[in-house]
């Protein structure tokens, strides 16, 4: 009896002082996932990613994984992610031998490193989802937008074509969609991340190499992640605010 | 005989322009102009709505859990009999090499199965698969285990020594 009258309390004082949507929200944030709750709300998340080098070995899953769940065009070109292949001289690491056929989307070729005198590793690459993204900024007639939750994301009914966008990204993330002729670009998987669920490219990483995270959730491991990792983001003299974090991320890497 | 504004005619002719070019803005700004643009930002609020409408062709392995925690293949009453003969279960989430990986990395997207139990999910263990991951190139990380195919096992199908779900062989579990 006393129970029953404790929570009857708790379940009024609940509703009483987090009215409406935020009582429904409640149960998933005790349990420490946010992101799951049925009324998902923009200002509550702010996404990125975080994606371990040494992790990567280059399966190419993600790349295919991508395709297939965003309808992505085969055609070379047309990638949201993209895996690349690092081949460094130490003696002149300024100038790495770079390839990426066909995005990793067929895997890799064996490629010459006599008697392993070169260092190599693998680069996952994607939209990093800028804070300050370039992209955005440049698009005439708001058709791209950074979304509140920290998403770059696509309006491809205002989207013009001009290319403007697909200049703009330092990071070459950017493609024009051969079949609509507008721009598109990786989403962070926004129809999935905001049901719960990782993006696809995490989803499918052998290794876990790549981890979705949200940097307003308290219990995101990303937190200890950033604290114990030596992370970096691609390009940071663009001061564009990325988001995708890498660990050990080679200074080669472009 | 013109009176003190008699040539206010002008005034107000070139007034009336104006008013009908203003008019004509607006009229237009509003066909155009979604009425949802700027709630947020310089886009249209329904943008965020139409990104989430997408649907999703990998499930994620919460979903598998759901019927499959824990253990696979001969725990699923939904197969044919003869594909349980002599395989114990496997228990995905100890002394396993592949317990990391989640089920869609290899079967695929798994979402048209969730939506219908009766659509199978299709073996797909083959030797192509295994080397994505497994086979020697440069650039993987030494941390993977990787073979040269045909050095490695006389160029017999992976799965004649290891199954997908736990590959370690017996031997090597000693």
């Amino acid at each position: 009896m006393e129970s029953d009258r404790r929570a009857f309390l708790l379940q009024s004082a609940r509703y009483v002082l987090l009215t409406g949507a935020a009582s429904v929200a409640w149960e998933h944030i005790l349990a420490g996932a946010p992101q799951e709750a049925p009324n998902y709300r923009t200002t509550d998340h702010w996404w990125g990613m975080t994606i371990d080098i040494d992790k990567c070995i280059g399966s190419g899953n993600c790349v295919r994984a991508c395709k297939e769940e965003n309808d992505v065009p085969l055609e070379d070109g047309c990638f949201r992610t993209w895996v690349e292949r690092y081949r460094v001289d130490p003696e002149h690491p300024e100038h790495p031998l770079v390839d990426s056929p066909n995005g990793g989307y067929d895997g890799f070729p064996e490629i010459d490193n006599p008697g392993g005198k070169y260092k190599t590793f693998f680069v996952p690459k994607m939209c990093n989802h800028c804070a300050n993204s370039p992209c955005t900024q440049v698009c005439p007639v708001g058709a791209t937008f950074d979304s509140p939750d920290g998403v770059v994301l696509i309006d491809k009914s205002r989207c013009l074509g001009c290319r403007y966008c697909v200049q703009a990204c330092p990071y070459g993330c950017r493609y024009i969609d051969p079949r609509t002729h507008t721009a598109d670009k990786c989403t962070l998987c926004y129809h999935r991340i905001t049901k719960g669920l990782t993006t696809a490219c995490a989803e499918v990483c052998p290794t876990g190499a790549r981890q979705l995270v949200d940097f307003k959730n308290p219990a995101d491991p990303v937190h200890e992640f950033m604290r114990t990792h030596k992370v970096h983001v691609l390009k940071p003299q663009m001061a564009t605010g990325a988001k995708v974090y890498y660990n050990a991320l080679d200074g080669s890497v472009r | 005989m013109r009176g003190r504004f008699g040539h206010a005619g002008h005034v107000v002719r070139v007034a009336l322009v104006f008013a009908v070019g203003a008019l004509a803005f607006l009229i237009v700004r509003h066909a155009l102009v979604p009425s949802d643009f700027g709630k947020y930002g310089f886009y249209r609020a329904g943008a965020l709505d139409d990104a989430r409408a997408r649907p999703i062709k990998y499930a994620g392995s919460k979903a598998c859990d759901e019927c499959h925690a824990g253990t696979y293949e001969p725990d699923d009453d939904a197969k044919p009999a003869k594909a349980k003969k002599d395989l114990d279960p496997v228990d995905l989430l100890t002394d396993n090499k592949h317990r990391q990986l989640r089920c869609e990395a290899c079967h695929g997207p798994l979402a048209a199965h969730i939506d219908d139990l009766d659509k199978p999910v299709a073996k797909v263990a083959n030797d192509k698969l295994c080397l994505g991951c497994h086979r020697e190139i440069t650039g993987r990380p030494k941390s993977q285990p990787q073979v040269v195919f045909g050095d490695h096992g006389d160029k017999d199908p992976c799965v004649s020594c290891h199954r997908p779900h736990r590959p370690r062989t017996d031997e090597e579990k000693g």
